[in-house]
């Protein structure tokens, strides 16, 4: 009797399964598929659903468990709780990113600030809907369209609802062929997206292309001096990419750095998706919210483009204003193929790439707006 | 506190001008960017050095010239 007491007692932690936990399991399997058979972002995805299984298993080591701290909890106060981790990718993709086609074209850039409107707007919506200015805040974010930024300002504002953030932030930015194409079409027409952008590349003296990212970061930091971190860091790893000097250090930041830490980002975000905090109705509205983010994010681009071309002797196809989000390069490569649909001959790619770029800057100036705006407490 | 009963069309009118600063925020530091970009170029644009090489050969070739 004593053995099968044991036996028992052994098994005992099954007895401990929730239908939550299940759920969440479910979660994390369903990003894993995501992952690895749709190819969504799997850099991220696949880490954080295998961490939302790992946080939501009953009395799970992994997880704080009284006065043991669990490891996963302890690499978000080591990373993500300090802003660490987001920064060290932002050095990384700084470092992948060429701004070339923008300062080729620096009118570009007012694209990028353009498709930011949905931020704003989705913050506007979170307070109609009852969210304190912080989570409204932290959800508008989203529309960042930027991992690195929307844990940033999420966790500024300490974010009960960082989990459904990041996942909704990483979702979307691998949906984007899925969620643009369908609002790019409803706000132009078939002869604007015919429109044809001859691409005459400016050489950019190599002195301009080092003193870019610190210009840009003097100027975003005086302005938002809460973004300094976030601008400055995107800024240094495009510095030593363009300084032509550091070639290892480039290499390094684009691929070991960026791998590392999107290894440790990944699982330790999951520490946010353990089900007592993720499956609230609240979740589902930041979901959304996320979305609408995305949606007003595109069509404000698009608009603006359209508004530009009334003006512009030079008309350009209004599509690439669709790029003006942050997320890079899907969002230009999307464009690029819309307008290869519509014809064959009509290459878009330097141009969507140019307001891609311009928006990875545009979004951190947001993230510094936003913090600026909307008080901490 | 977030509740879906409350809708809270004071909070939204409140956040309006958030909105408003923000966007108009974003785009005056955008074109001060661009003026920057522009001017950088301008000073720093490669296309000085040929000048430059040129009047060096010039001064070569008249300082050679002279000897």
């Amino acid at each position: 009797m004593e053995i099968l007491n044991q036996f028992a007692a052994l098994f005992g932690n099954i007895a401990e399964v929730r239908w939550q936990m299940i759920v969440m399991w479910v979660i994390g399997g369903v990003l894993i598929y995501l992952a690895i058979k749709k190819d969504m972002e799997p850099t991220l995805l696949l880490p954080m659903g295998f961490g939302a299984i790992l946080v939501n298993l009953p009395l799970s080591g992994a997880v704080t468990q009284g006065d043991e701290i669990g490891p996963i909890d302890t690499l978000f106060n080591a990373g993500i709780a300090n802003e660490l981790f987001p920064l060290l990718l932002f050095i990384g993709i700084g470092a992948m990113i060429d701004f070339g086609p923008l300062l080729s074209n620096p009118k570009l850039f007012l694209f990028g600030a353009a498709a930011q409107f949905g931020i704003f707007f989705t913050y506007s919506l979170a307070s109609l809907f009852g969210f304190t200015p912080q989570d409204a805040a932290s959800a508008a974010i989203i529309g960042a369209a930027d991992g690195p930024t929307s844990i940033f300002v999420a966790n500024y504002y300490q974010s009960k609802y960082l989990g459904a953030i990041i996942v909704a932030a990483y979702s979307y930015m691998a949906l984007v062929p899925i969620i643009q194409p369908p609002i790019i079409k409803l706000c132009t027409t078939k002869k604007e997206r015919m429109i044809r952008m001859k691409y005459n590349p400016q050489h950019i003296s190599r002195t301009t292309k080092i003193l870019f990212p610190i210009v840009i970061t003097a100027i975003v930091g005086l302005v938002a001096p809460k973004s300094v971190a976030l601008v400055g860091f995107l800024m240094f790893g495009n510095l030593i990419r363009e300084c032509g000097v550091l070639d290892l250090l480039s290499k390094s930041a684009q691929n070991e750095l960026a791998n590392l830490v999107t290894i440790l980002l990944g699982l330790t975000v999951a520490t946010k998706m353990q089900w007592q905090g993720f499956l609230q109705w609240e979740t589902l509205l930041i979901m959304a919210l996320g979305l609408v983010a995305f949606v007003f994010d595109t069509a404000a681009g698009v608009m603006f483009a359209k508004v530009y071309n009334l003006f512009a002797k030079e008309k350009i196809n209004p599509m690439i204003g669709a790029a003006g989000i942050s997320a890079f390069p899907m969002s230009s490569r999307v464009v690029h193929k819309m307008g290869l649909k519509e014809d064959p001959q009509n290459f878009l790619l330097m141009h969507s790439a140019g307001v891609n770029v311009s928006g990875q800057v545009a979004s951190v100036i947001a993230g510094g707006m936003i913090m600026n705006l909307v008080p901490k407490f | 506190m977030f509740s879906l009963s409350i809708i809270n069309v004071s909070a939204f009118v409140a956040s309006l001008p958030t909105l408003l600063i923000g966007m108009i925020g974003i785009f005056i530091v955008i074109a001060v960017i661009v003026l920057c970009m522009v001017v950088l170029e301008k000073v720093f644009s490669d296309q000085k050095k040929p000048r430059k090489k040129k009047k060096e050969k010039d001064a070569d070739t008249s300082g050679e010239a002279q000897a």
